[in-house]
């Protein structure tokens, strides 16, 4: 399992600059000012990419053009390379039927809109007392 | 109860959408009233978000140039000088995404998903009157419309 201390690269994915604008800035008020962020525009750009370059974590849209959040987070689960790569989505559309569905594909967790950097940093957080990861 | 929310569902839709401009741009929104629809200027800026299930209808928020551009700023830290022009649609798109995944939290029971559609720039054509359930929000003499369209969701909200 990825151990937050070992998060160096975050792939945020939104079709809003202005989205992704903010979930990095949240992440980074969480406490990881001094890693590495990556941006797509979309699902697709974001697969793209991750031939390329190894996310340690994909904060993910829901609602984007060409590739949603969901069959990004289908396809990324479903990949033995990619598959153990956490996955935190970020919604405006999120409600406890949209949420279990998402967990049930592999989310790590379903963040709704607008993210805060306090449940940014809850969530990851979470990941440590769960054993995933997320010591600062 | 304010005076522009004549239903516990408005009324739940009105704090939150003034809790998510005040979250993200620390602009404290007042409800000014509600209308069956909203003369709106030219110049405002227009954005429609299809909602697409369980219920079809659109959302359209309108906001004055200035209110954006103010609010465009305070959530990219910007400075007064500084251009904003190109985030402001971005903003605005975000804004109404935001928005409306409020609506139907407000209106969908928490077993139900439900679809929003991708938000469109919509045409400025001179229209001067919005049609739909409007809420009409001000900030100092800004304003911000949030239309609801769709007989459907309006009746929900009505609710």
């Amino acid at each position: 399992m990825t151990d937050s201390k070992d998060i160096n690269i975050f792939l945020i994915v939104d079709d809003s600059i202005t989205a992704r604008m903010i979930i990095k800035r949240c992440i980074e008020i969480a406490g990881f000012r001094d890693r590495a962020f990556i941006e797509a525009r979309n699902g697709e750009e974001a697969w793209q990419i991750l031939q390329h370059v190894r996310a340690d974590m994909i904060i993910t849209d829901l609602n984007m053009p060409e590739l949603d959040g969901r069959m990004l987070l289908e396809r990324i689960k479903t990949t033995p390379a990619f598959s153990s790569i956490p996955v935190i989505v970020v919604t405006s559309t999120s409600n406890p039927a949209q949420e279990a569905e998402l967990i049930g594909l592999g989310a790590l967790a379903v963040l709704g809109k607008p993210v805060s950097p306090a449940g940014m940093y809850r969530t990851l957080a979470a990941l440590n007392r769960n054993g995933r990861g997320c010591k600062k | 109860m304010t005076e522009c929310c004549n239903s516990d569902r408005a009324g739940r839709l009105c704090q939150a959408l003034i809790a998510v401009v005040a979250d993200l741009a620390f602009i404290e929104l007042e409800e000014e009233h509600q209308d069956r629809q909203a003369a709106v200027p030219a110049r405002f800026w227009k954005m429609k978000l299809p909602v697409v299930q369980p219920l079809a209808g659109e959302l359209l928020l309108a906001v004055e140039p200035a209110l954006l551009q103010e609010i465009t700023r305070n959530i990219y830290g910007l400075d007064a000088e500084q251009p904003v022009r190109d985030r402001e649609l971005d903003t605005l798109a975000e804004l109404l995404n935001t928005i409306g995944g409020k609506l139907m939290q407000v209106i969908v029971p928490p077993t139900v998903k439900y679809e929003l559609g991708l938000p469109v720039l919509a045409v400025n054509d001179g229209t001067s009157t919005v049609p739909g359930m409007c809420l009409v929000f001000r900030s100092e003499e800004k304003h911000l419309i949030l239309s609801i369209v769709g007989q459907n969701l309006i009746s929900e909200v009505m609710k």
